[in-house]
């Protein structure tokens, strides 16, 4: 099983930008790459290959749906999952995001301490064989 | 009505003209002049003198021979004798003429009659018949011949109106029954003769005449006791008398006849008219007749009696003139009255019409009539008609008129619409007030009973669904309050609020409706600002939140090395509060959005042991900062049908309540009982208690108990709104039971799953 090391976080308020970057890489240890647009995100995901992107619903431009769309055209980017974060989480919208194609939905404000954790978790269920067969 | 006699008396001249003269053609056809000398003064002239006339022609043609002088003489005997009798025969006719009561003419005329006869005593009389066609005869006159005290009373009392005799087997018995001349001049040893009463006169001779109209015996003259008795000739010589008795009997009897008929015809329209009037006495109005002449006066000939009479005019002043009666409606009523009757008589076509008059004593009344013309050769015009006194409907018709505009101005000066619908696929309106036009465009009367279009089309077709669904599920008693759009005819949509209530049938459906209905428009377009407004503020307010708790809580936990212990407690009290704002923000959030219905839930059947041990769980850290230690109680397995994190939700609202208002070193109990088909969860609390005129508030949106250090302590005041509104959209009950001074419990109760698998078990 391959270890979660690459996120790539799309994400266009640079207070949470930090948080996140340090939860995820002063706690978790991760690899972070912190885009603040869906554009230059799109741009990183080619480079950068992430093997889990964090992504914010609510952009200017370019929203969090759009870039996933957008991101799943790209090459290699078919079946990365996608965590949506976002301070709209009712039972429809979580229902319209995982509809998308989202692997799960982080609600904002979330725990950083336990951030790194959850997409740990996250990870390992996206990793693991039965996904593929319940999917 | 009787006939004037004058016109009776010249009938009758006329008549016995024709007699007077047939019965001198008799006289002179026989060759015996009878030329009366001595007229009496009281016989009319000219009749007379026409017999007068025809003796003197042919006396003057006939003149005697001397060859002929003994016989001369025997004709001046005879002549005499006619004179005589023609002298009797005039003074019948004009007694007969001139007499008012017709029998009186007989007693005359038998005085006569006996004189001319040398006759003792007599009678007159007609014959009439028994129903066995029996002749009998009933005596005009008869001389009085009573011989003892009871006879002349028998007399007295019987003769003036006719003595009757019926015994045939008399002298005069074979007259009626032979209708021959009889004569007896030895009537005590006479076979015909049947005998005389004991103490009657004794007969010496009897002559009976049978009396002749046509081959009729109408009347029979007897006469008795001629001194030497009578003789054949007798018969012969009052022929002529005897024919005229016979015009006059008949005259008078087709004279009594005419009476009687006229009496019993003027009888019977007595009893008509009597009949008519108790008839018309159950109507509730006047039967009527109207006549117009042609020079424009007007009566009324018949009005009918009855309680209504209406005007109060006399039958009959009303009968003479309808003066009276046109003088109680005013003139301009009356110029239409006259002018409508007018043109319907021109077309011969029914006139009603409802008018005004001024009664004397009732002052105002109203009339309705109807009625039909006549129209006469003469120009006049008779109406038969029928008027009914329609005030006391016309002042309720009035009053209630006044009252519609009353209620009219009330309903037009309302902000909205007053309806009053079915409640059916199409909300068929009933009523519905002019206002409506300004929210749809349309006007009422269209709706009405879905005569343009149904109230259903103008609804959004989005909206319709929840307006049925919304007034189906009201309970009997209670009002409905719907917020949904109508599409007005220019294309806007109107925002309506629609408040009403409803009446059931028998099976609990409703079936109609009745509320109020208005614009909503601009305050929906400030709510949905402000509901934007909010949303958008708390959304932005959440990110730089994120931000705020996530380094604080990457601080906390250690992330960025131990903080100093002063710095801790620092950041700790900037941790609790930036949580606390986030709380703030939730519930704003969760209050819009139950406001507007869009809050999303996802009941399922959970167990209610987890969910309240894990409430317990989650409120843990917030108890301890008020030293409060929160005990789940007794639990009952149960399940029921939630969503899960709402209900955690709903619980950790009274638990933070509780912990808040719990004096410190303090227990909250948590209980979870399963009760009568429900599961009910309790948070029990030893705190102050609710104040009681605070209680009725207490699930309202920002309301909090107005105990001194409730600020101190914070809150939103929306948790417990929340938690009621929660509940409620779950299908659950919320409620409290507190004592001021020694503590609170707070319940919220769901039926169990099993319950709810069977919705038409009450619960």
């Amino acid at each position: 099983m391959t270890e979660l090391v690459r996120i790539l976080h799309i994400e266009d308020d640079p207070s949470v930008q930090e948080v996140v970057r340090v939860s995820l890489e002063d706690v978790g240890g991760f690899t972070v790459a912190t885009r603040s647009s869906g554009r230059d995100g799109l741009a990183a995901a080619g480079t950068f290959l992430p093997q889990l992107v964090l992504l914010d619903v609510m952009m200017p431009e370019m929203d969090g749906p759009e870039t996933l769309a957008r991101l799943r055209a790209l090459p290699g980017m078919k079946d990365v999952p996608v965590v949506f974060m976002t301070a709209r989480a009712q039972h429809h919208e979580v229902a319209e995001y995982l509809a998308l194609g989202a692997a799960a939905v982080i609600t904002k404000p979330f725990d950083p301490m336990a951030l790194p954790e959850r997409l740990r978790a996250l990870w390992r269920d996206w990793q693991s064989p039965q996904r593929d067969g319940a999917a | 009505m009787k006939r004037h006699p004058s016109a009776a008396a010249a009938t009758r001249t006329a008549a016995f003209l024709v007699a007077a003269v047939a019965t001198a053609g008799v006289a002179a056809a026989s060759g015996t002049p009878a030329l009366p000398p001595d007229l009496p003064a009281q016989v009319p002239a000219w009749p007379l003198l026409l017999v007068a006339v025809a003796a003197i022609i042919v006396m003057l043609v006939r003149r005697p021979s001397p060859g002929r002088a003994r016989a001369l003489v025997a004709e001046s005997a005879q002549r005499e004798a006619d004179r005589r009798l023609l002298a009797v025969i005039a003074s019948a006719q004009s007694a007969y003429i001139r007499s008012s009561n017709l029998r009186n003419s007989f007693d005359p005329l038998l005085a006569q009659i006996l004189e001319l006869t040398d006759s003792r005593f007599g009678f007159v009389g007609e014959v009439l018949y028994d129903d066995a066609g029996k002749p009998y005869l009933r005596s005009y006159v008869i001389s009085n011949i009573a011989w003892d005290e009871a006879s002349a009373a028998f007399y007295r009392e019987h003769a003036p109106q006719g003595m009757i005799f019926g015994n045939l087997e008399t002298l005069f018995g074979r007259v009626l029954t032979s209708a021959q001349p009889l004569i007896s001049n030895n009537p005590r040893n006479d076979p015909r003769s049947g005998g005389i009463p004991p103490g009657h006169p004794e007969l010496e001779s009897f002559l009976g005449l049978p009396i002749l109209y046509g081959d009729a015996m109408i009347g029979m003259i007897g006469m008795a006791n001629r001194p030497g008795g009578y003789a054949p000739s007798m018969i012969t010589y009052l022929e002529p008398l005897l024919r005229s008795l016979g015009q006059l009997i008949h005259d008078l009897r087709q004279e009594s006849e005419r009476q009687r008929i006229q009496q019993q015809l003027e009888q019977e329209r007595e009893d008509m008219l009597a009949r008519v009037d108790r008839l018309f006495e159950h109507l509730p109005g006047v039967v009527y007749q109207y006549e117009v002449r042609a020079d424009g006066s007007a009566r009324f000939p018949f009005t009918s009696a009855g309680p209504t009479r209406i005007f109060d005019v006399a039958r009959d002043v009303s009968a003479r003139t309808a003066q009276p009666v046109l003088d109680m409606i005013p003139a301009d009523e009356r110029a239409r009255v006259v002018e409508g009757m007018a043109a319907a008589a021109r077309t011969g076509t029914i006139w009603s019409d409802q008018f005004r008059a001024i009664h004397p004593q009732r002052g105002e009344i109203w009339v309705s009539c109807r009625a039909s013309p006549e129209s006469r050769p003469n120009g006049d015009v008779l109406w038969h008609g029928f008027a009914l006194d329609i005030t006391a409907t016309r002042q309720t018709e009035v009053a209630l008129e006044r009252e519609r505009a009353r209620f009219r101005a009330t309903v037009d000066n309302l902000p909205g619409a007053v309806y009053r619908c079915r409640s059916d696929a199409q909300w068929t309106m009933a009523y519905l007030s002019d206002e409506i036009r300004k929210i749809t465009g349309h006007p009422a009367h269209d709706f009405i009973d879905n005569r343009e279009r149904s109230f259903a089309s103008v609804v959004h077709p989005d909206d319709l669904a929840a307006t049925f669904r919304s007034v189906a599920t009201t309970p009997p008693g209670e009002s409905y309050e719907l917020t949904y759009r109508i599409r007005h005819a220019d294309g806007r949509e109107v925002w309506v609020r629609d408040r009403g209530r409803c009446e059931y049938d028998d099976a609990g459906q409703p079936v109609w409706c009745d509320g109020f209905l208005w614009d909503v428009t601009d305050y929906q377009r400030v709510e949905r600002m402000k509901s934007q407004f909010v949303s958008t503020v708390s959304h932005e307010l959440r990110t730089p939140l994120t931000a705020v708790v996530g380094a604080l809580g990457l601080i906390g936990g250690g992330a960025l090395g131990e903080p100093p212990p002063a710095m801790r407690r620092m950041l700790d009290l900037a941790r609790q509060n930036s949580e606390s704002l986030q709380a703030l923000i939730d519930d704003l959030l969760d209050v819009e959005k139950l406001g507007e219905g869009k809050l999303v839930l996802q009941p399922e059947v959970v167990a209610v042991q987890p969910l309240v041990d894990q409430a317990i769980d989650e409120i843990q850290a917030y108890a301890a900062r008020f030293h409060v230690t929160v005990v789940a109680g007794r639990r009952d397995a149960a399940t029921f049908l939630v969503d899960g994190r709402r209900f955690r939700q709903i619980l950790g609202n009274y638990l933070s309540n509780a912990c808040k208002f719990s004096p410190a070193g303090s227990t909250v109990v948590v209980e979870a009982r399963q009760e009568k088909g429900r599961v009910v969860v309790t948070v029990t609390d030893c705190g102050e208690g609710i104040p009681e005129e605070f209680q009725p508030y207490l699930f309202e949106k920002f309301s909090q108990g107005e105990a001194p250090n409730t600020r101190r302590r914070g809150g939103t005041g929306l948790g417990l709104a929340i938690s009621r509104e929660l509940a409620r959209q779950m299908g659950g009950e919320v409620g409290f039971r507190s004592t001021p001074g020694k503590g609170s419990s707070f319940w919220v109760s769901f039926p169990t799953a099993a319950q709810q698998d069977q919705p038409g078990r009450e619960s």
